[in-house]
């Protein structure tokens, strides 16, 4: 598994782009505040506060978004180790099959129907990671 | 109707915490934190375009290609589109120059519009205030009086003719030309009647005792005030007062011209540096705050003993109030921790004797009302114009004011007062 990618090392890449997001939302909260504290009247003043809450707007939208892009990667993390289980699950299987095989042949009709299974798991969460 | 008191008279004031130079600051602050936050997303925007070829990232695209896609879209879309984050950084550093513009073309128009309206004020009321002239001169035959009409119709004709004349260049040439010497004190005891005796509340008060102070027939009388607060604090109130001698030659009398011409400059002067030795004979020590309260030559000279005190570290000079007094020349270099209020009456001459209107500062106050008997005397003095506005300025809701009054508020609370007087005289 160590030349695979780390799922581990993509939650922590997610939880990075949560905190970029957390840090925006308070730039935005913090420039709206002081904005709005701001005793400025007159036409250029209306000109800034509407370009300013177009800025702090767009903060904070930005800001959801880097949440979507923390959650899209949360859930690809997900089905990484979904496959990666799949995959334990089909070694392991096999292994005891091999073992069937020359110790307890009786059994290779049992090991047959989990190797089925298995084989039957992973193509369909590699359908699912295909979009198939 | 009595008890009844009259109507406090409008007060119109520029500068101070709410003037346009506090605006420009804070203009300039808020352009500071959208400059940071800039910086900081455009930073963020760039580390997270990294994240997009992170190698375990684009490794696992094998795996789960859909997820993959899905992230980097949403990621993309979050940096680099509509309203994303590189777009918001963007914004912010666009209204970081924005507002630091903005400050920069008020306070460039409203240098234009003080430098100006003086001018263009005196200009407009001229053809008035010279017929009123003439009209005196007809019935009284007298060119004083006719003068002195002119003069308290239209003040502002001061600036113009000062300034087409350029009369603080030649007032201050006069005065280089003249020996200045050195201040001399004489303590002339201490004064424990009237509002000498008692500790001031408020501005009204400060006046009232600069007046008893002017009013002393000894020229070059000042007073340096002791004030005990509450827990033993300690503070000074120094009345300085103004011209009684108006003799261009070398004198020993510290109020005359000479004192009139580098004061307007800026200058030191024998006054001063008079006011500073009374000072240190009082006691006033280096830790006291001290006021410097000063009537008409009297509050050139206190901007100045403040300017200096402070640059030497003698004293530490908080506020400065000043009645009457041209100080457009000099109260701009007032250190910022330094507070000045200056006072005057739109129909008294002497303050625009400086040919400028005070400067905009977020520390210089001033604050400009009608009092006076319309002549050029009853129009400066404390008593008939002064003591009234300072009672209108301390009624007035201005920000401005009220921040200055606030910040001066450990004065007027004093337990007791000591009040020395000294008379300072000029030395060669």
């Amino acid at each position: 598994m160590v030349f695979l990618p780390d799922p581990g090392e993509l939650d922590a890449l997610a939880r990075r782009i949560t905190e970029h997001a957390a840090a925006a939302r308070r730039r935005a909260h913090h420039l709206g505040a002081a904005s709005f504290a701001l005793g400025w009247r007159g036409l250029a003043a209306t000109a800034f506060h509407a370009e300013e809450q177009l800025a702090v707007s767009g903060l904070r939208r930005a800001a959801g978004r880097l949440d979507d892009a923390a959650d899209a990667l949360f859930r690809h993390a997900g089905r990484l180790r979904v496959v990666y289980a799949d995959v334990g699950e089909l070694g392991r299987d096999a292994a005891r099959t091999a073992a069937d095989l020359l110790l307890d042949p009786a059994n290779l009709l049992d090991d047959a129907g989990r190797l089925f299974a298995d084989g039957t798991s992973l193509v369909g969460d590699a359908l699912q990671a295909f979009g198939l | 109707m009595s008890g009844v008191r009259p109507a406090p008279h409008p007060v119109s004031v520029t500068g101070g915490t709410h003037g346009i130079a506090a605006e420009g600051a804070e203009l300039r602050g808020l352009a500071h934190q959208f400059g940071t936050a800039a910086t900081d997303t455009i930073a963020a925007t760039a580390a997270l375009h990294g994240y997009l070829f992170a190698p375990g990232l684009t490794l696992s695209a094998v795996l789960d290609p859909i997820g993959f896609a899905d992230f980097e879209a949403e990621l993309l879309l979050a940096l680099d589109g509509t309203s994303g984050l590189g777009w918001a950084g963007a914004q912010c550093a666009a209204l970081d120059v924005q507002l630091r513009l903005a400050a920069a073309a008020y306070e460039a128009v409203d240098r234009l519009d003080i430098d100006a309206r003086d001018l263009v004020r005196g200009g407009v009321d001229a053809p008035a205030a010279l017929a009123a002239g003439l009209a005196v001169l007809l019935a009284s035959g007298n060119p004083l009086r006719a003068a002195q009409a002119v003069v308290a119709r239209d003040p502002q004709l001061a600036d113009v003719l000062v300034t087409a004349l350029d009369i603080p260049t030649l007032l201050h040439t006069i005065a280089g030309a003249i020996p200045d010497g050195h201040g001399a004190v004489t303590d002339t005891g201490t004064d424990a009647g009237g509002p000498a005796g008692r500790p001031p509340r408020g501005l009204v008060d400060l006046l009232r005792d600069l007046g008893r102070r002017g009013g002393d027939p000894r020229h070059g009388e000042i007073d340096v005030r002791i004030l005990t607060g509450p827990g033993g604090a300690r503070r000074a109130i120094v009345d300085i007062t103004g011209t009684k001698s108006w003799d261009p030659l070398p004198t020993s009398d510290v109020t005359s011209l000479t004192t009139n011409g580098r004061a307007l400059a800026g200058e030191p002067t024998a006054y001063e540096g008079g006011v500073l030795a009374a000072m240190r004979a009082a006691g006033v020590r280096r830790g006291d705050d001290v006021m410097l309260v000063g009537h008409s030559e009297g509050g050139m000279v206190a901007v100045n003993a403040a300017r200096h005190a402070l640059a030497r570290g003698e004293f530490t000079v908080t506020h400065v109030v000043t009645a009457g007094s041209p100080v457009g020349r000099t109260a701009g270099s007032l250190p910022a921790q330094v507070r000045l209020l200056a006072l005057e009456n739109t129909q008294d001459v002497v303050p625009h004797l400086d040919g400028v209107a005070n400067p905009d500062r977020v520390n210089v106050t001033t604050a400009s009302g009608r009092r006076g008997d319309g002549t050029v005397v009853g129009d400066h003095t404390v008593g008939s114009a002064y003591l009234p506005l300072a009672a209108d300025v301390a009624s007035s809701r201005d920000p401005s004011i009220r921040d200055f009054l606030a910040s001066a508020a450990p004065y007027f609370a004093a337990d007791s007062v000591e009040t020395h007087t000294y008379q300072i005289r000029r030395s060669y």
